[in-house]
């Protein structure tokens, strides 16, 4: 009985410090929890075990209590920590942060917290030019969320060489970490984090826990009619997301078409144009358009008067924009168009030869949105350029 | 019966258990790393005071465990939520 009572009290105290040893060898909180549960678990259980070999009854009845009552709770508070772990994700730390906060070169301006989505697609490279292209204010936070609904390997080993001239597809995580690298410049800090899920609910739902200001998005350029059935990571990501969206089509922002509504979020949207470092360098056509649709102007009126109306409200609306940004700094001309405004405001980028639409979004939902259709999803999916939709700061 | 020896052993090992989650404790890089190792420690603290009770031949000590794990159980329920509450640990 003594001998198998010593033998059961040390397995227990080995199982313990398996356990123990693998919480210190692991990083990740996952693994770490994994190996928690053979001290919390079966080691303590053991020991406790061996009371049935004490000789005394009043200690094996004492711990069997303990045993009942560590069976439930063990797992009730692994399961508590994974849970905590998991909505909180656990993400690489930021690299040279110190170096960051001492660093001066970087541009003036109000530090940007960015979230920049990638999944390993073309569409995400051409994001991570465009992100690394702009010149973000210092105390810039970019995180980078590698976001798939497929195979997430976050533990994958980096160091794994190409098998032969095969593309052998890297882990998201390898990727995420290798854009990371690429964006890192003074001034600005980079983290990075994986998470598996819908894509466009886990970046919305990065973006409010990380306080994003903007998330840059990929884009695969479907087309309206297959991004139809294939469905739009990037416009669900801006339905979803609480703040602007940033849709890269291309590596680079020379020249930007502001469409200007005298709404809110038209008025958010020049907010940002005006105030974002981002667009310091940038040449910026207001476009104002003259739309047939209801709201203008009295029913009753003159058809042609409420025309002319319309149109001189349209350009005094540009052109108080664009002294606006100018005030800003910022280099701006006004024009006017007539017609459908998506339409009018594709067709006006091309003459431009501008590589960004910005515009506000009112956040119609449901059934409104299905009804009167969206400015911004329509230009985001007939357009070839990028397009930033800028949602108010609620 | 299980022979002194062996459980004077098994309570120097557990006390050098202990050391090792205090070193876990003290490498732990979020508030999350830190509460599991102080489950861990708690679950030591347990097994030492079960060793304890079958070396002195008296059941106190193992009440006493039984106490250690309720309030362990609690404390780290309540303070998982409260982290999920608070948000990831401030990076800046």
């Amino acid at each position: 009985m003594g001998l198998v009572g010593s033998g059961v009290l040390v397995l227990g105290l080995v199982l313990a410090t398996i356990g123990l040893y693998g919480m210190l060898r692991k990083p990740s909180i996952f693994e770490q929890l994994h190996a928690a549960g053979l001290v919390t678990g079966p080691g303590a259980i053991l020991v406790l075990l061996a009371s049935l070999a004490s000789g005394r009854a009043e200690i094996a009845t004492s711990a069997v209590l303990v045993i009942a009552f560590v069976l439930v709770t063990a797992s009730l508070s692994t399961h508590a920590i994974a849970l905590t772990a998991w909505r909180l994700r656990y993400t690489v730390p930021a690299r040279g942060r110190d170096a960051a906060i001492t660093a001066a070169d970087g541009s003036p301006g109000t530090p940007m917290r960015v979230l920049l989505a990638h999944d390993g697609s073309p569409g995400a490279e051409v994001a991570t030019a465009l992100a690394a292209s702009l010149h973000w204010p210092a105390g810039s936070v970019i995180r980078v969320i590698g976001a798939t609904d497929g195979d997430v390997r976050p533990f994958a080993d980096p160091g794994t060489p190409p098998d032969g001239d095969a593309e052998v597809p890297r882990s998201l995580a390898t990727t995420v970490a290798s854009v990371a690298r690429t964006l890192e410049r003074d001034g600005v800090v980079i983290d990075s984090v994986v998470r598996q899920g819908d894509p466009a609910a886990a970046i919305a739902d990065e973006a409010r826990a990380f306080g994003a200001d903007l998330v840059v998005i990929g884009s695969r350029g479907l087309g309206p009619v297959r991004s139809m059935f294939a469905g739009s990571v990037a416009a669900a990501t801006i339905d979803a997301a609480p703040c602007s969206v940033l849709v890269a089509r291309t590596p680079a922002v020379g020249r930007l078409v502001l469409g200007a509504d005298g709404t809110e979020a038209g008025e958010a949207a020049v907010d940002a144009v005006a105030q974002w470092p981002i667009f310091r360098d940038v040449v910026i056509d207001v476009l104002s358009v003259v739309t047939d649709g209801p709201g203008l102007g009295s029913p009753t009126a003159d058809g042609g008067m409420q025309a002319t109306t319309a149109r001189v409200r349209q350009q005094r609306l540009a052109d108080a924009v664009a002294t606006r940004l100018a005030t800003a700094g910022r280099r701006a001309t006004a024009h006017v168009r007539d017609g459908d405004a998506a339409s009018q405001i594709v067709g006006f980028t091309g003459e431009r030869a501008a590589d960004l639409i910005v515009l506000g979004t009112r956040q119609r939902t449901g059934l409104t949105r299905a009804l009167l259709g969206s400015v911004g999803r329509t230009v985001l999916s007939t357009s070839g350029v990028s397009v930033l939709i800028v949602k108010p700061r609620s | 019966m299980i022979p002194d020896v062996v459980l004077v052993v098994a309570f120097g090992w557990a006390a050098l258990l202990l050391v090792a989650g205090g070193l876990l404790l003290l490498r732990a890089r979020d508030s999350q790393q830190r509460l599991l190792a102080l489950d861990v420690l708690s679950t030591i603290v347990i097994v030492m005071l079960a060793t304890l009770s079958y070396l002195n031949g008296v059941s106190y000590y193992i009440d006493a465990g039984l106490a250690v794990a309720l309030l362990s159980f609690t404390a780290t329920v309540v303070t998982a939520r409260y982290i999920m509450r608070r948000g990831p640990d401030r990076r800046d």
